[in-house]
């Protein structure tokens, strides 16, 4: 084995050496030194080991390296620098300007293309961007909690400190928790958004104080910071900084003093806020007992580790940190039947920050979560697009390529090779594209605030500040126009001058492409038109489908108070005599988003079920049906404690044919059920009905006041509300929302989805339609003599415009056959998440392809008619 | 002219594949050198000199005698021209010329 490798070695010099003489050396002298090097290297290699024998070769090689053995272009002439490049600029110049019809699709189609990627760009970078400005954004996690029933962001108070004393690694902590509190400074008194949070919020993340010392700011118990904005509103043209301003915190209002004001909070952040108050005020209405409450869950915490901590380590070490504190959490879970270990029933999470806006399943998380689907379905809609664009550029160039056979023969003849004539049409492309790039960075200037509203996003053209917008912006022009000129330019580049010069040559281009072309573009656009006439059938369904009460005339009154059934029933008393109000009654939830669940236990079943802190009058201002039984009655004394009213999906799942009068513990009370509500959508229609428990609470939580009211003469008779609100709580501000419009919101989702694809449905049909538009122009003009021929012996306008259709309406059907399975398909993807669908109506395909059938048919026509009606005497008269 | 056309070290290989007669090539001709005129120099050296003394006409080279030893690769056999051999026997006449008067001369010091 050993010798015969090393024969094998000794055999021959290194390869490499061997590739490096081949690639400098030029070829007619490369025979001979190459075998020179070899003979003396075999020499070599009978005295000395094969490795001595290898570094001389690698000498003796590297010495030819002299400018006699260099290798050389090939002695050939070519016109180079700016003569040629001006020559190209000439040629691609006026072609433009002599098909300017072709030229004008191009453009415009690319254009389009080029600024819905430019939108979905700006909105990309700044969903990525989010959470990244902060300097420690690596080191700061947020703190989770996951159980068996929830995932949530919503921790108890004593978490975050608990855990910096435990762990070494934490550096510190900090905790937010909001409420709306009524916040007074002179004339000015309004509800605003309050922020309580650590000290270390300043130094942990990066939101620069414009104002005010970071370290000292949020110190004092009775300090606030503020935005510009706050400090704009509440101190006009006066400096912020050691004012005071009154705060309403547990029933008092409270003068802090203000200590610093912040710059505006970027858009891309997670954490908003406008005003600041030191974290210890939130035992105003909570109590001081909160600081330790473990099972009280309400703030969210974060933490910046220190710089070598080690994250994998520290979450190891997680487990026995919950064994340690959350026993009592353990216990409750146990009891109620959870199952598993302390580590397994309650995790602790540490979840990056610049994770946070990407979470959408965990609970209780910050406002501006990113939706994948949306961002998904942007990116898709935009390939689709640019793809339409980019094929029409190959269609049109590879059909025109007829108009310059002759220019491609006779470079070819003068000596042009073709390196240099794919470089002059992959220059052509580019210019091209590069005009569609001005055209479409106004179109996208032009759109953006559309897709703002769109995308529910204040994205700006920021081309002037930063590079990346422009760079990502050229890289996908050229990139456009290398694809889109490729083809062509291979294509154009290929054919023989002598055939071409001579007349032999296929003059039509390729036929069998461009079909495929056309057929792939039709596609895209009827999956786009089915989509949008599916997607805007589902949302008028959602919108219209009876939920089970009526929430017309409804409308929903924040109490923000927590005296709230005693102010309800103020208000109920001081309406009871007008006729515009129908009836006032109260509850725990605003009737669309906001939902409660509860365990219970009955006849040895355990299930979740939703329920509502209901008042009085509940059903009949909802105007809500029941199946058996009574509502609640002040007539019973028992009805405010152990009465309650549960709905059929409810006795469905118990199985229950008399429900009446069964009994079950429900929060920990033994309740009876009074009566049976017919099934209504309690909850969005993405989601089915499920069991619903209505319960007078017996602190009676009134968060919101329902009032049903005439549909006559709103406007009056919500002045009246506001009077009746005003001599009530004057403090208070009057906030009102009909509850039809809260419910509608609900599927603003669905909605937007609808009107983007519809959008896209238009662009890809125009762009499609421009490309059939120049394709059919182009057969027209190479069907001229044929045209004359067929009028010369008889043939009628009707028929022949039939004819010339025919070749491309078959495309369009056949196009149709494609898109309708797919378009099923994806439809079906968007919709299975909904418990409530419309089924898919066939008509509609039908509609869509005749819609795109249409369109085409009258792109078409135009040329074709042009064509049938032209005298033949013009065509033929040359022959 | 041609006379100074003729370097020290282009005489001493032409002077190499004079003596090789037909098997004059690159590699044999740097043997001769480093064997006989002991003058050890690279390949490359050698071809750049064979090379420039056929530009000058003074050798012609024809392609042929491949062999195992040389991957199957062809030589350049190098053969003296009729100019070449002129410009040696010119040169060889100077030297013989100028050495004659050399004759009986000690060297001083």
């Amino acid at each position: 084995m050993v010798n015969r490798s090393n024969k094998k070695l000794n055999g021959a010099p290194p390869r490499l050496a061997k590739g490096v003489l081949r690639w400098f050396c030029a070829t007619q002298w490369l025979e001979e030194i190459e075998g020179d090097l070899e003979e003396q290297f075999h020499r070599r290699a009978q005295q000395k080991p094969w490795f001595w024998a290898s570094v001389l070769y690698w000498k003796d090689m590297l010495l030819f390296m002299r400018p006699y053995v260099l290798r050389r272009p090939v002695p050939y002439t070519q016109a180079r620098g700016p003569i040629m490049i001006l020559h190209y600029l000439k040629v691609a110049a006026r072609n433009i300007w002599k098909q300017k019809l072709y030229a004008f699709i191009n453009i415009v189609g690319l254009a389009v293309g080029l600024a819905v990627c430019m939108l979905l760009f700006l909105f990309v970078r700044h969903e990525w961007r989010h959470d990244r400005f902060h300097e420690h954004q690596d080191r700061i996690y947020r703190l989770t909690r996951a159980t068996d029933l929830e995932r949530t962001a919503v921790v108890s108070a004593p978490l975050a400190p608990t855990f910096q004393a435990d762990f070494a690694e934490v550096e510190h902590f900090v905790r937010f928790a909001n409420s709306v509190e009524v916040v007074h400074r002179g004339e000015q008194a309004a509800q605003e958004q309050v922020t309580f949070a650590d000290p270390a919020l300043l130094e942990v993340f990066t939101f620069p104080l414009r104002q005010g010392d970071p370290a000292q700011a949020l110190q004092a118990p009775m300090s606030v910071v503020m935005t510009a904005a706050m400090a704009e509103k509440y101190f006009p043209g006066e400096d912020p900084l050691g004012q005071t301003l009154s705060i309403k915190l547990g029933g008092v209002f409270q003068a802090f003093t203000v200590t610093g004001v912040l710059g505006e909070i970027p858009t891309h952040s997670s954490i908003e806020f406008s005003l600041i108050l030191p974290y210890l005020h939130i035992r105003e209405g909570r109590g001081e007992a909160v600081f330790t409450d473990w099972m009280h869950s309400f703030t969210s915490a974060f933490v910046l580790l220190r710089e070598d901590a080690d994250v994998a380590a520290l979450r190891a070490k997680v487990p026995l940190f919950v064994e340690a504190h959350f026993q009592e959490r353990l216990a409750a879970m146990r009891e109620r039947g959870a199952q598993g270990s302390d580590a397994d029933l309650v995790q602790i999470g540490l979840q990056p920050l610049t994770a946070i806006h990407f979470d959408a399943g965990i609970d209780g998380s910050v406002e501006s979560v990113a939706n994948p689907v949306l961002l998904y379905i942007l990116a898709g809609l935009a390939l689709f697009i640019l793809v339409i664009a980019c094929l029409n550029f190959v269609n049109l160039a590879v059909a025109r390529a007829a108009t310059r056979t002759r220019e491609i023969g006779v470079r070819k003849v003068v000596g042009a090779v073709r390196g240099q004539l794919m470089r002059q049409f992959w220059g052509e492309a580019l210019l091209l594209s590069s005009c569609a790039l001005v055209l479409g960075v106004l179109l996208a200037a032009l759109c953006l605030p559309t897709f703002n509203t769109l995308a529910e996003k204040s994205l700006t053209l920021d081309l002037h500040t930063t590079w990346t917008t422009g760079v990502f912006l050229i890289g996908l022009t050229v990139l456009v126009g290398l694809l889109a000129g490729g083809y062509p330019a291979a294509y154009l580049s290929r054919f023989r001058p002598v055939e071409v010069l001579k007349g032999t040559i296929q003059r039509r281009g390729k036929r069998r492409l461009s079909k495929a072309l056309v057929v792939f573009q039709f596609a895209l656009s009827i999956m786009l038109i089915v989509g949008t006439m599916l997607l805007s059938r589902q949302v008028d369904f959602l919108r219209g489908k009876d939920l089970g009460f009526d929430a017309e005339q409804v409308v929903a009154l924040p109490t923000q108070t927590d005296d709230g059934a005693a102010f309800m029933e103020r208000f109920r008393q001081a309406l009871a005599t007008r006729r515009e109000v129908v009836q006032v009654t109260g509850g725990s939830t605003p009737m669309s988003d906001w939902w409660s669940r509860a365990g219970v236990e009955i006849e040895d079943q355990r299930f979740q079920t939703f329920h509502i802190r209901a008042d009085y009058r509940f059903l009949e201002t909802f105007d809500m049906d029941l199946v058996a039984g009574r509502d609640f009655s002040e007539d019973f004394a028992t009805d405010g404690t152990d009465a309650v009213l549960v709905n059929e999906a409810f006795t469905r799942r118990m199985g229950w044919t008399e429900p009446l009068g069964k009994t079950f513990d429900f929060l920990g009370v033994p309740v009876t059920v009074v009566g049976v509500v017919k099934d209504f959508h309690f909850i969005s229609l993405h989601y089915p009905v499920g069991p619903l428990v209505i319960h007078l609470h017996p602190e009676r939580t009134v968060r919101y006041l329902f009032v049903r009211v005439r549909p006559t003469d709103l406007p009056a008779t919500l002045a009246l509300l506001e009077a009746t609100w005003r001599a009530l709580a004057p403090d208070l501000p009057f906030i009102y929302r009909f509850l039809d419009e809260r419910i509608a919101q609900q599927y603003e989702m669905e909605e937007r989805i609808t009107r983007i694809v519809g959008y896209s449905a238009v662009l890809a049909i125009v762009i499609a339609c421009l490309g059939l538009f120049g394709l059919s122009a182009l057969m027209v003009t190479y069907r001229t003599k044929e045209i004359g021929i067929r009028k010369v012996l008889g043939a009628s306008v009707p028929g022949l415009v039939r004819s010339l259709n025919t070749e491309y309406m078959v495309l369009v059907v056949l196009a149709n056959l494609i898109a309708w399975p797919l378009a099923y398909l994806g439809v079906e993807q968007l919709l299975q998440f909904h418990a409530y669908r419309v089924d898919i109506a066939w008509g509609i395909f039908f509609i869509a392809g005749l819609a795109a059938f249409g369109i085409a048919l009258l792109t078409v026509s135009y040329q074709s008619i042009k064509a049938a009606l032209a005298d033949p005497v013009e065509s033929l008269r040359y022959e | 002219m041609k006379r100074a056309n003729l370097g020290e070290f282009e005489e001493l290989v032409l002077l190499a594949v004079a003596s090789l007669h037909d098997g004059a090539y690159g590699l044999e001709v740097q043997r001769v050198l480093k064997d006989e005129a002991r003058r050890p120099v690279a390949l490359a050296t050698v071809h750049s000199a064979l090379y420039r003394l056929e530009r000058k006409g003074y050798v012609q080279s024809e392609l042929g005698g491949a062999t195992r030893q040389r991957g199957g690769r062809r030589k350049r056999l190098f053969a003296v021209t009729g100019a070449g051999l002129s410009t040696l026997a010119e040169a060889r006449t100077v030297r013989d010329h100028l050495w004659q008067r050399v004759q009986g001369l000690h060297p001083t010091g």
